[in-house]
């Protein structure tokens, strides 16, 4: 006799409910799920840092930690750098970047959409058919940034509701 | 219990793996055993030395997705097989079973299935019958309409922890154990970092955002499972008696902290400046090139976006393909403009060639891709941390004291990343790791 057709002498600790469980559905389904809207941020850019230009961004980094400004979505540019900032902090980011001394231009009405979908890095040319999409509405996308399960995108908030209309149109249930 | 290719590589591996299923058993538990295919890549039994069986056949010649499930999944039923058969050698009744005999339905999709429902009658009466069941990780069948049978597919990365918690997930069990070859999750990479200590609990966000950045812990897809269904998920080490890591739910933990510092393989950056291009079709030409890089489904990382340019990384293993797409493309825009790619700074083959055809047709404009190869990217994960003031300034600033280049960031509400020389990793990861005094999280 196999071992395999030997009575099994221990009782098991099998839960009840278990054996009455014909099928689980429980992945997500591929693609975009659903799109977010986050409203009152602000984009900063300085521009135009001189000397050395990892020193400089550091220093403008420095200066924005210091007055206890959190900033999100960092982005290096050419001659210096942007990010966002709540907008309600708008007023104090504009005077620490005054008293820096540094050249900047800072916009208000700025959201963040969020466009969610599981497991992102797998669906490969996901983030990419979401960018292309939004691009092609021939709204400005400010920054993006992107976690396991959604693409964060920074914009004018006029823009967002539209965008994200767009998105749940042409995406969401649509396979990658 | 899942156990990875390491835990069963070798007779004595499997043992050792064995022996702990034994255990669970004799604690009172009906242990259900998922099991990956035989060691890593380059061994013999290995899911990709299995692949390079048919890509050798012609390396010209892609395969079918459908015979590279079926000739990948075999490293699992090979593994399956074995390690039933070391429980029963070791005097416990067991019976392996491949996924579609474990009950596991998937869709259509070859390579990267998903589970669409798991029917666990079969494992249940396998259970009740005193059996341990052994289940091949990483493949499910695929049930088509009237047609006889099912086609046997693969569930893509991760799978056999997709498994593991999926079968859990359909068992109700108590917990779903993930056996792999280090103590749990790590706060870096333990080549990297000698003695980085392991975290005694993580929830499920950090630790799929830390296999998003390129650690490999537990897939996100397994984490997200084990999320929905509120099934305890841990990761435990084979060789070690270590309790392991136990991943919870966001309101079990609410802790702030940095969690550890990722890394990702090796990147290549891409940045295209626009100023060739018209103002008026900056907007049609961005969107464009993403679609493109959609279309051809190509990984990006580290997305810059501005009206004068665009930047994106893409893997190491991607980036021929990106090259293969891209140089020499042609994009007309409206009437009159036609804008050629060329990869890299200096004129290729391919955009010469293209420019010289369509000059007739008018001045074709060349837009350069600029690339900086042998990148990759340091990730600093934090719960409910990185909205802190001053993060930021933190790690750019000990970058910039230790003279790392960083070329470009990222963040999200988990994750500050940022793009480095490949060559600086090592330093770049230590500096995290001893700055935000990971030495000491547990």
């Amino acid at each position: 006799m196999s071992a395999t057709s030997e009575p099994f002498q221990r009782s098991l600790s099998v839960p009840e409910e278990a054996i009455a469980v014909t099928e689980t559905e429980f992945e997500k389904p591929r693609g975009i799920n659903r799109v977010e809207i986050r409203r009152g941020y602000c984009t900063a850019h300085v521009t135009g840092l001189q000397g050395e230009i990892s020193e400089a961004r550091v220093g403008v980094l420095k200066t924005i930690a210091e007055a206890g400004i959190s900033i999100d979505f960092l982005k290096l540019t050419q001659g210096g750098l942007s990010f966002v900032a709540p907008e309600g902090m708008q007023e104090q980011v504009a005077q620490v970047l005054e008293s820096a001394k540094v050249p900047f231009d800072i916009k208000g009405g700025r959201c963040i959409v969020l466009t969610f979908a599981a497991n992102m890095r797998d669906e490969e040319g996901l983030i990419a058919r979401v960018v292309s999409e939004v691009i092609g509405t021939g709204v400005e996308i400010d920054h993006l940034g992107d976690m396991h399960d959604r693409v964060l995108m920074v914009m004018d908030a006029g823009d967002g509701e539209r965008v994200a209309r767009h998105i749940e149109q042409r995406l969401v249930g649509a396979e990658a | 219990m899942k156990f990875g290719g390491t835990s069963v590589q070798t007779k004595e591996a499997r043992h050792t793996a064995a022996l702990k299923v034994i255990s669970a058993k004799e604690q009172g538990f009906a242990p259900v055993v998922v099991v990956s295919a035989i060691g890593r890549k380059g061994e013999p039994y290995a899911t990709d030395t299995l692949i390079g069986l048919l890509r050798d056949i012609d390396p010209a010649v892609e395969p079918d997705p459908r015979e590279l499930d079926l000739l990948m999944a075999c490293g699992e039923i090979l593994s399956s097989a074995i390690f039933a058969h070391t429980l029963k050698t070791l005097g416990q009744p067991a019976i392996s079973l491949r996924g579609g005999q474990a009950g596991i339905r998937t869709d259509g999709c070859y390579g990267n299935a998903r589970i669409l429902g798991i029917n666990p009658l079969g494992l249940m009466e396998a259970l009740k019958r005193g059996l341990i069941p052994v289940v091949c990780g990483f493949q499910g069948v695929w049930v088509q309409g009237r047609l006889p049978g099912a086609e046997l597919t693969t569930l893509g990365r991760g799978g056999s922890d997709t498994t593991a918690s999926g079968l859990g997930a359909a068992l109700r069990a108590e917990r779903v154990e993930i056996y792999t070859d280090v103590d749990g999750v790590k706060t870096a990479d333990p080549r990297m970092v000698s003695g980085a200590p392991t975290l005694r609990q993580v929830t499920y966000d950090e630790v799929a955002e830390v296999a998003h950045l390129g650690a490999k812990v537990v897939h996100p897809r397994a984490a997200e499972i084990a999320m929905r269904f509120d099934i305890p998920l841990w990761v435990k080490n084979t060789f070690s008696e270590d309790p392991g890591t136990e991943i919870v739910p966001r309101d079990s933990f609410p802790g702030r902290r940095v969690t550890g510092v990722t890394h990702s393989g090796k990147l290549v950056y891409v940045q295209a400046s626009l100023e060739p291009v018209s103002t008026a079709h900056r907007v049609e030409f961005a969107a464009r090139v993403y679609e493109t890089l959609a279309k051809h489904s190509i990984n990006l990382h580290m997305i810059n976006l501005s009206p004068d340019g665009i930047g994106f990384a893409v893997s190491r293993e991607q980036y021929p393909n990106l090259v293969d797409v891209f140089d020499g493309l042609v994009v007309p825009i409206g009437h009159d403009a036609i804008y050629v790619f060329q990869a890299g700074e200096s004129t290729s083959k391919g955009a010469a060639s293209q420019m010289e055809l369509l000059k007739p047709l008018g001045d074709p404009v060349k837009v350069a891709l600029q690339v900086t190869e042998g990148c990759t990217m340091v990730s600093l994960v934090g719960y409910d941390y990185m909205q802190q003031p001053g993060v930021f300034f933190d790690v750019l600033c000990r970058f910039h004291d230790a003279q790392i280049p960083v070329l470009q960031t990222s963040d999200s509400d988990f994750s500050l990343s940022c793009l480095i020389p490949e060559s600086e990793l090592s330093k770049a990861v230590r500096l995290l790791h001893d700055g935000f005094g990971l030495a000491s999280v547990r």
